[in-house]
């Protein structure tokens, strides 16, 4: 193992764990191999881990990478909280110098992008040729080697890895923030709390294919068993009965066998609050397991119109759960898979002729120019208070 | 954790807190300086600056990257007023307004959240914004000049900067070079004004002929 792998390990680590945080590369422009005039010219986000997997997987070929200056978050999140988008894209096309570099102008972009990076104004205020790549850095390769992406090049998944990555995105900072509050006093409860902690995390996303299948995709509230266990949705208002009943079974069964000791309680009932925060975390949003009222925009669903459609395809391009069919012959699309719909929002965002929108389930249409201006950050409750402020 | 999206309010207070309350001073200090009557004010954020400005009679356009920002200072406007905002980003300035169209550029706190390239290009572009003789504003935070007053600086910022972080999800980093990146872009230093720890700097420069 070579000194550089040794550092490429520990990076990864380090940065799965902290994931919650960015971790800025330096934006810019990197040669990989030996690229010429008509190289391909890739963008990403300066999110670490994620420049490096990109470089990982372009070993071997040459091309041309920028890097934008995106506050250090990967390509997703980036886009959906706004710090992804033209602007970013126009700032390293024009601070890079790339033009100079080569005879095209094709740019590509990471599909997951789509949420924000409005092609239209990129290419208006550049002269580059915007096209959306595959979703994975792992599939560029082969992308380049066809210039043609696949259904397959499309879809977003959540494999094991990916999801233990995430259950340590939780478990970490609730563990360690629960940790420190139960060292001041209650230090036998460290271990159990960790376990306890860590289990939940990675017992919710191990099992998540078979849990998320008690989804609901209707946008209909969750179900009852689910209500009696979260703080958080505006819609439930019970904040966790659960938590209060355990705690007062808690309290009472020490009172009752007359064995009260008080500091002991206080910790056994500050673990749990954490542990209720976690599902509370987990199930008001960051698993898709249910539709929660802390992501509005879990609650949209997307309209088409198909009067004005022309079927020129583009959100069956940047659909990243292939939920759109195109009929060729009467060109037209059509949301074959409904249900699969995660809200990005990338359809709504690149749809040339604006025929997609998204309906709030009171019935209320967000127009796409809100979805492009505001991103995800203020959709919801948010979005349309600034909506009506106009 | 959206926590600036979910109240941009909490932005304003945020940044006081986070300046130790000299922000207020730095938008009094700039509004001395500034000269009208065509003032833009590059990442004008929530708008305290504009607002600063068009109450003292000047025809001042507010841009920023931040539509949520944009929301904010939108309310800010004081009535009877026309403010004009623009929501762009920083490189993107020479596609919204014509050359030598302001008497002064006055950005707060911005370069810090630039990049090096970005900076460089978009002071190329104020200068061309500029009419003859015009000058930009510039406060941000700067690369201390002396090592023991950047370590002096780091032990005061590094607590501060996690704070900054949770309430604005921002990271800065302080502008380094900042008089050689303006001369370099067309600019004569008229006048540098910095705090004692020389890690916040106002500096105010007039696009020199060509």
């Amino acid at each position: 193992m070579t000194v550089a792998t040794v550092r490429d390990f520990v990076l990864d680590l380090a940065q799965i764990l902290l994931r919650v945080l960015p971790w800025p590369a330096k934006s810019g422009l990197i040669s990989v191999g030996h690229p010429g005039r008509d190289s391909a010219v890739l963008v990403t986000c300066n999110y670490d881990l994620t420049v490096r997997r990109v470089l990982r997987a372009l070993r071997g070929l040459d091309a041309y990478l920028l890097v934008a200056p995106t506050k250090g978050i990967n390509v997703w999140c980036g886009a959906a909280g706004g710090y992804f988008t033209a602007h970013h894209v126009i700032s390293i096309l024009r601070t890079s110098g790339i033009a100079e570099l080569v005879d095209h102008r094709r740019l590509i972009l990471p599909q997951l992008s789509a949420t924000a990076v409005e092609r239209r104004l990129v290419e208006q205020r550049t002269g580059w040729c915007v096209v959306f790549g595959p979703v994975y850095a792992s599939d560029i390769p082969a992308y380049l080697a066809h210039s043609r992406k696949d259904e397959a090049m499309r879809q977003v998944h959540f494999p094991l890895s990916n999801r233990l990555e995430m259950a340590a995105v939780w478990a970490l900072p609730v563990s360690v923030t629960g940790g420190v509050a139960l060292a001041f006093g209650w230090r036998y409860l460290l271990l159990p709390f960790f376990v306890m902690t860590w289990a939940l995390a990675l017992g919710l996303y191990v099992f998540f294919p078979w849990l998320s299948g008690t989804v609901d995709a209707t946008g209909q509230p969750p179900p009852t068993w689910v209500r009696w266990l979260i703080f958080f949705d505006p819609r439930v208002r019970r904040n966790s009965l659960v938590w209060l009943l355990f705690l007062a079974a808690m309290w009472g069964q020490a009172y009752a066998r007359d064995a009260l000791h008080v500091h002991s309680l206080i910790g056994w009932s500050l673990a749990s609050l954490f542990l209720m925060l976690l599902i509370s975390m987990d199930l008001a949003g960051s698993t898709p397991l249910y539709k929660s009222g802390l992501h509005e925009d879990r609650l949209l669903h997307v309209e088409l119109n198909s009067e004005t459609c022309q079927g020129r395809a583009m959100c069956r391009e940047v659909c990243p759960k292939n939920c759109y069919v195109i009929d060729a012959v009467g060109h037209k699309a059509a949301i074959a898979k409904p249900d699969e719909c995660v809200q990005c929002g990338a359809c709504i965002v690149q749809c040339p002729e604006d025929a997609l929108a998204f309906v709030t389930p009171a019935g209320e249409r967000i127009p796409p120019e809100v979805i492009r201006t505001y991103k995800l950050n203020m959709l919801g409750v948010r979005a349309t208070s600034i909506a009506h402020d106009k | 954790m959206r926590l600036l999206e979910s109240s941009p309010g909490r932005y304003d207070f945020g940044i006081r807190v986070l300046s130790l309350g000299h922000i207020d001073r730095v938008y009094r200090r700039v509004a001395e300086l500034v000269r009208g009557p065509n003032v833009l004010d590059l990442g004008c954020g929530t708008g305290n600056m504009t607002m600063r400005l068009a109450r003292l009679g000047l025809s001042v356009v507010g841009v920023d990257i931040s539509p949520e920002m944009l929301a904010v200072a939108r309310h800010k406007v004081p009535p009877g007023m026309v403010v004009r905002l623009v929501q762009t980003g920083a490189v993107e300035l020479i596609d919204h307004f014509p050359a030598g169209s302001f008497d002064t550029i006055v950005s707060i706190l911005v370069f810090s959240e630039l990049s090096d390239a970005e900076q460089r290009l978009v002071l190329r572009q104020c200068r061309c914004l500029l009419r003859p003789g015009g000058r930009v504003i510039l406060a941000d935070e700067v690369r201390a000049p002396t090592f023991s007053r950047r370590m002096l600086h780091n032990l005061v910022r590094v607590p501060l900067s996690v704070i900054t972080y949770l309430l604005t999800q921002t990271s800065t980093s302080p502008v380094s070079e900042l008089k050689a990146k303006l001369s370099e872009s067309g600019f004569s230093i008229i006048m540098v004004e910095s705090n004692r720890l020389g890690d916040f700097a106002l500096v105010e420069a007039e696009k020199r002929e060509a």
